[in-house]
């Protein structure tokens, strides 16, 4: 064996290793790996370990005499079609808009009601504002609200609960930065 | 029936199959190229805001120029122009190993730029096999380091659907018999309703294909000690999974990724 080919099987080895590692001991490595890891060459294969849970983003707006629309829900999946299993350009980013919202609620079940202004401050929650503030608007709207309903999914025995409300944002605060 | 039993041939299968996916992964997003406008969820100026880009010094120059939209999209072009040419010339040539050394920097630089978000599970995935091909590359003359590849993506392949197996049964929703339902009634998910309906009114049915699953995840990993026909029995039931989540969750690029490990499990299997 050459040496170029015992440094090439040692490269794939240490590859290996550190896949599986990373497999038994996810949440310990994950500070390392999102530090680390910043190309993501070490995959996670839990793949729908948890329970779903169907989450709802709607939103209403703020005319210019202050009253407010109606809550108007966004589908974050796209509706079911067999041609999907081709193509399905759009599934990225409703994946990312789904996995943002459920992250947003997760640091809101996970922190003490002391920080929760914070929740504000957050990346995830500004880019679900940034993403519902973007989405077309009338004339005569001035801000956006948005809130997170949590269903049983599509046979339900119980009616969504709502999980988070933002406050609402302006136009001008948001979107222009 | 013996397929593919020559190196060679499994190592040009699996470069033909990844690539098909990349393509298909290049066409998505140029497809959607709008996603990466200034105002957009995915504009480079919005991700470079996020805690992971600003906490880190990453040669900002350098990242700016190669994230932005302007030389994004033909990046972009350039990995499926490459692509193209891997399924077109799989086999180990100084091209193509040109071809995957591009597909190789140029999917890392996507995950990179995604990671705020959370890279998705097929293009990680995808960057594993690619590199292991690209490694292999290095030699293309050499035998041993063929098989070794081999191995390497088989083994890969083996401790995902093991890992996804074992995470499921650690879980007690998915335990008590009723994880697939669970998925099937996630409305955002994208499941047909009737999917859901059906596992309602059929919970035996819901039940034995939830361990059905978990059980076939766990075991995968016997593919590569048990006799010929019977790993086969593994490689029909990966087939059949993967075309059944492809269809049902419209998860076409998980599809791409895991089958092109197959020509290497069926190299290993028959060894």
């Amino acid at each position: 064996m050459t040496r170029l080919e015992t440094l090439l099987i040692a490269v794939m080895a240490i590859w290996l290793l550190l896949t599986i590692v990373y497999q038994v001991f996810p949440r310990q490595l994950a500070p390392y790996t999102q530090r680390w890891d910043l190309f993501r060459w070490l995959p996670a294969y839990d793949l729908f370990a948890g329970t779903p849970r169907t989450l709802q983003l709607s939103f209403r707006d703020q005319l210019v005499d202050g009253s407010m629309t109606d809550w108007c829900a966004i589908e974050i999946c796209s509706k079911h079609r067999w041609h999907h299993a081709i193509w399905h350009p759009e599934g990225r980013r409703l994946d990312v808009v789904g996995s943002l919202v459920d992250d947003l609620i997760n640091i809101i079940e996970n922190q003490s009601s002391s920080r929760s202004k914070e929740v504000s401050d957050r990346f995830v929650y500004l880019s679900i504002l940034r993403f519902v503030l973007c989405l077309p608007r009338a004339e005569r709207v001035t801000g956006r609200q948005f809130k997170i309903e949590q269903s049983e999914g599509y046979i339900a025995t119980r009616p969504s609960k709502q999980l988070f409300c933002s406050r609402i944002h302006s136009y001008e605060a948001v979107c222009g930065s | 029936m013996r397929l593919f039993v020559d190196p060679e041939q499994a190592l040009a299968w699996i470069t033909r199959l990844v690539a098909i996916g990349v393509l298909l992964d290049t066409l998505e997003l140029v497809y959607c190229r709008k996603q990466f406008d200034d105002e957009q969820l995915f504009a480079w100026r919005w991700l470079r805001r996020s805690r992971f880009f600003s906490a880190r010094r990453l040669f900002p120059h350098v990242v700016d120029l190669l994230l932005d939209r302007p030389l994004l999209i033909p990046l972009i072009l350039v990995r499926g122009v490459s692509a193209v040419l891997l399924i077109v010339l799989p086999q180990a040539t100084s091209s193509s190993t040109v071809a995957l050394a591009l597909v190789f920097a140029i999917s890392s630089l996507l995950n990179l730029r995604a990671a705020p978000y959370g890279v998705d599970t097929p293009s990680r995935f995808t960057i594993v096999i690619v590199g292991a091909l690209l490694l292999r590359g290095g030699a293309p003359g050499s035998p041993i380091l063929a098989q070794v590849c081999l191995w390497f993506i088989a083994l890969q392949a083996c401790i995902s659907y093991a890992t996804a197996g074992m995470v499921k049964l650690f879980n007690e929703g998915w335990r008590s018999g009723v994880g697939l339902f669970n998925v099937a009634n996630a409305s955002t998910l994208g499941m047909p309703l009737r999917l859901a309906t059906l596992l309602a009114r059929h919970e035996v049915i819901g039940r034995g294909l939830t361990w059905f699953t978990i059980a076939m995840e766990c075991a995968f990993p016997l593919v590569l000690l048990l006799p010929t026909p019977f790993s086969f029995f593994f490689i029909a039931w990966g087939l059949l999974f993967h075309l059944t989540i492809a269809s049902l969750l419209g998860l076409n690029r998980f599809f791409w990724a895991w089958i092109a490990t197959y020509p290497a499990i069926l190299y290993v299997t028959q060894r």
